[in-house]
């Protein structure tokens, strides 16, 4: 069977795992099949089969969208003039290089004809052309989510282009991003609750908070408190505001009072603000900041902070020793202390002494809540998952 | 008698009320115009490209923004 993958580091092990009962894997992206083919995993990668006539024809389809864009009558539209003006001026240029690799795409995809997609979202552009073209053309797209999305901040649901369902199933991660995906209309049938692989990763760790420390130049006989920083992301509503560079320089006001505590504050791992994070942590002799190493940072940890909901909240779930706090989600989950988005720094550090002088509480109901089955097998699901449905 | 010096009336800078922008709307907006008219849009084997762009877009017009309430 062929199988195409999207760019995601969790679907090396389902490759792997694929690859080894004799499937055809492809990569859309020719670096990710770089990856595979450095696991000795033999991999097409679907762009690389493009030829020059395709790209004409693409080319024309392209112009022929434009052609079409240029008769849209905007004025017409019930929409914001802000928003009226915008896609007047600049909506058909912005496009037109973005249609033509798309449409490039789609006859890649025509002429490889995978007779199973999975996606690590539906959303993004090639992903989400991947996710049509396999509704329109009777190919099954299993979107395997990359993260547990929340509520918070976003807007109601169906104002959010992660709203947007393409895919044809969903391998969830547990019973929240099932409900989450069934409000926004997925059939509760194309949904199965598989676990996340890199819950895998932490769900047979056994943390030993020691050599830990020890690893991350930690002294054990203090607290360490991981703050998990974010990044704005600019599709959504979370991305109009300074949320967090504001919160994280209260935080640093915070462990300024506790030096007692070690802070680990761990960035994005797409290194997007690493520099801006070192850069306003100078000077704290008791603030580390990386954007890496998680798995040993979590192992280390005695209480995690969290600025919004963040898929390591869950990862930290997984570890007992840890205590959990946000800036702001999971207002129904009592294992969550929530600081509040504007809690001042002194607040914050009450929270923190306060939470630190407690003992952990048991996580198990949220770990089963978000992550699902957490045995550690959730690639062998997903695998099954992708070859069921190709049954149907 | 010294001549009266004259004074260049110096024209006061006029100051645009920063546009009010509501960013939940215009993200609906977006999508609602990217699903709308997608459909629409002419389909290359079965796919509707130009509804595909829609992440990208919002991207785009939220940066827009953002650098327009932000001046």
């Amino acid at each position: 069977m062929k199988i195409l993958f999207s760019s995601h580091n969790d679907f090396v092990e389902l490759a792997k795992i694929l690859f080894a009962q004799g499937h055809q894997i492809a990569a859309i992206q020719p670096g990710f099949r770089d990856v595979l083919h450095g696991l000795e995993i033999k991999t097409d990668a679907l762009l690389d089969i493009v030829t020059q006539e395709d790209y004409l024809q693409a080319a024309k389809y392209s112009a022929a969208v434009i052609n079409w864009m240029s008769r849209v009558d905007y004025q017409e539209m019930p929409i914001d003039p802000i928003m009226r003006s915008a896609l007047e001026q600049n909506i058909a240029g912005f496009t037109y290089s973005r249609i033509y690799d798309l449409s490039s795409f789609v006859i890649a995809l025509s002429k490889y004809r995978p007779d199973v997609i999975v996606v690590h979202n539906d959303v993004e552009p090639l992903l989400r052309t991947a996710a049509q073209w396999g509704a329109a053309n009777g190919v099954p797209v299993v979107h395997v989510p990359h993260s547990v999305y929340l509520d918070a901040g976003r807007g109601a649901p169906g104002t959010d282009v992660h709203d947007i369902i393409t895919a044809s199933y969903i391998a969830a991660a547990g019973p929240f991003q099932r409900k989450w995906y069934e409000i926004r209309g997925m059939p509760p049938e194309n949904i199965r609750e598989t676990g996340f692989v890199h819950f895998d990763k932490v769900a047979t760790v056994v943390p030993n908070r020691k050599l830990a420390c020890h690893l991350l130049g930690l002294d054990p006989r203090r607290p360490v408190v991981m703050y998990a920083s974010s990044w704005a992301q600019s599709t959504n509503l979370l991305g109009i505001h300074n949320g967090v560079q504001t919160y994280y320089e209260k935080v640093l006001k915070a462990a300024k009072t506790l030096e007692m505590a070690q802070f680990v504050v761990k960035c994005h791992p797409s290194d997007r603000n690493l520099g801006w994070h070192v850069e306003k942590a100078k000077g704290l002799p008791n603030v580390i900041v990386t954007s890496q190493h998680l798995p040993i940072i979590l192992q280390a940890t005695d209480l995690l902070l969290s600025y919004g909901p963040s898929n390591v909240l869950m990862e930290a779930s997984f570890m007992p020793q840890i205590r959990m706090m946000v800036s702001s989600g999971y207002e129904g989950d009592p294992e969550v202390v929530q600081t509040g988005e504007n809690a001042t720094p002194e607040k914050i550090a009450a929270l923190l002494k306060d939470s630190l002088s407690k003992q952990p509480v048991d996580k198990s109901t949220f770990r089963i809540k978000y992550c699902g089955p957490s045995d550690g097998n959730s690639a062998t699901r997903i695998v099954k998952y992708i070859l069921d449905v190709t049954k149907k | 008698m010294a001549k009266k010096q004259r004074t260049k009336r110096v024209q006061k800078p006029v100051v645009e009320p920063k546009p009010q922008i509501d960013f939940e709307k215009v993200q609906a907006e977006t999508l609602w115009v990217f699903e709308q008219y997608g459909e629409q849009a002419p389909r290359l084997n079965g796919v509707s490209v130009l509804q595909c762009c829609a992440y990208d877009v919002i991207q785009m017009l939220n940066g827009t923004f953002v650098a327009e309430v932000s001046k």
